[in-house]
């Protein structure tokens, strides 16, 4: 079992506009979208360029969050953590609190990418217990 | 119904106690910022309680989410906590008023008083104040102390955060 | 047990990722400007029974939304 990660700041775009707008923007390469709420979506991507059809939109760089990975082996641990259950089958995008802290998390056959506002980082660390384990 | 409104919203409060702690735990613990109490029942139990739940409910049930929360603290504070089980959890309701303060007296309908809004920490305050409601209901006459405490406080903006019968940090 | 409000955009996520916004609401029969004003500052239904809520999803996509709860539940 690989420990996971320490949690690190990450640079993403985030786009706000219309809902209609959002719904047809198309994933860049490499680049995940995350839906964080109707007229908010978060391009995991720095400077990510998408055309967004809304004269309004706000893009702007996002770095405001922290994310880690975690293997798919850490899951049940992390679900006993969260009072809402997990997506079942990946890719899906979730948030919610885990251990008391509100994340975003990006679930994959393999494990799940988790995002955290950066000034909470540290908070969730301890309560995953990440860092702080035997190698 | 008699058609009177009243700045009041209802919460459920939760409390539980531990298994019984051989040594004796003199102090009532609390902190404000940690958001918990605890102390120990004459029978030796550990009783532990933090603040309402935040949907306003009249429901009693008792949640995981409570006893998680206010053990958090409790064993950060207090590590010995972490050796005992948890025995028994329970929920009541609490009237909460508008400034964390309670209401007393007339209402404006005729033959209709009220004493509500004594929140989360109203046992000690009540016996003075139901000493002076029953001298409002026999005297006709609103005593001094409760005055203030009048439910037409609102009309006329007198909030009062008043520290003494509830025990606000607010 | 633990109180979940569905959130239209993120699902069924725990009361504790929440925070609750009080509607005003003041009745009908009141019928003055200063009456209503005092109400819709200070005073609740506190309804027992279901009613339409408004919440605010914090811990999810931070959107206030409408939510159906039975608060004798
Ligand atoms: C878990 C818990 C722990 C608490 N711990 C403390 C503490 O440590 N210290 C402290 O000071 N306070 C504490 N409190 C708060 C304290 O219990 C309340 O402030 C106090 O009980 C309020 O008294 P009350 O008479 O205003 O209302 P209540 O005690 O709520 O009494 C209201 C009464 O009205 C009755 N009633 C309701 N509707 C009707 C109706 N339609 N017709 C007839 N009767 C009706 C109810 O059955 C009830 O008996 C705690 C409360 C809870 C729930
Ligand atoms: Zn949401």
């Amino acid at each position: 079992m690989s420990a996971p990660d320490r949690f690190e700041r990450i640079e993403a775009t985030r786009i706000v506009a219309v809902p209609g707008a959002l719904d047809e923007i198309e994933a860049p390469f490499g680049g995940h979208l995350l839906r964080l709420a109707p007229d908010d979506l978060l391009v995991l991507q720095p400077q990510a360029r998408v055309d967004v059809a809304d004269r309004y939109a706000i893009v702007e760089s996002e770095a405001g969050f922290s994310a880690a990975w975690f293997d798919r082996s850490e899951l049940p641990r992390l679900q006993a953590l969260s009072a809402w259950e997990f997506p079942r089958r990946g890719p899906a995008f979730a948030q919610g609190h885990l251990g008391g802290i509100p994340v975003k998390a990006l679930f994959y056959e393999s494990g799940v990418l988790v995002l955290v506002p950066a000034v909470l980082a540290h908070h969730l660390e301890e309560r995953l217990g990440v860092g702080d384990r035997p190698e | 119904m008699a058609g009177v409104r009243l700045p009041i919203r209802t919460h459920p409060l939760q409390a539980f106690v531990t298994n019984h702690y051989t040594r004796s735990f003199r102090p009532i613990v609390a902190s404000a910022d940690m958001g918990f109490y605890v102390s120990q029942t004459p029978r030796g139990e550990m009783l532990l309680g933090s603040g309402i739940d935040s949907q306003p409910s009249y429901s009693y049930r008792s949640s995981y989410e409570f006893l998680s929360h206010c053990s958090l603290p409790a064993v950060t504070l207090l590590p010995f906590l972490r050796n005992l089980t948890i025995l028994r959890q329970w929920a009541g309701v609490c009237d909460m008023s508008v400034d964390m303060s309670p209401i007393m007296g007339y209402t404006g309908v005729d033959g209709f008083l009220v004493t509500t809004g004594w929140g989360t920490w109203g046992f000690k305050g009540i016996p003075a104040g139901g000493e002076q409601m029953a001298e409002l209901i026999a005297g006709d006459r609103t005593p001094e102390l409760i005055a203030p405490f009048s439910l037409n406080r609102f009309q006329e903006d007198r909030l009062m955060f008043d520290p003494g019968s509830t025990a606000t940090t607010h | 047990m633990v109180l979940r409000l569905a959130c239209p955009h993120c699902g069924p996520r725990p009361v504790e990722e929440w925070m609750y916004g009080e509607v005003p609401d003041p009745p009908d029969y009141l019928t003055e400007a200063d009456e209503r004003d005092v109400d819709r500052g200070f005073m609740m239904s506190n309804t027992e029974g279901a009613k339409q809520e408004r919440w605010f999803h914090a811990g999810g996509c931070r959107r206030w939304q409408t939510i159906e709860r039975d608060t004798t539940l």
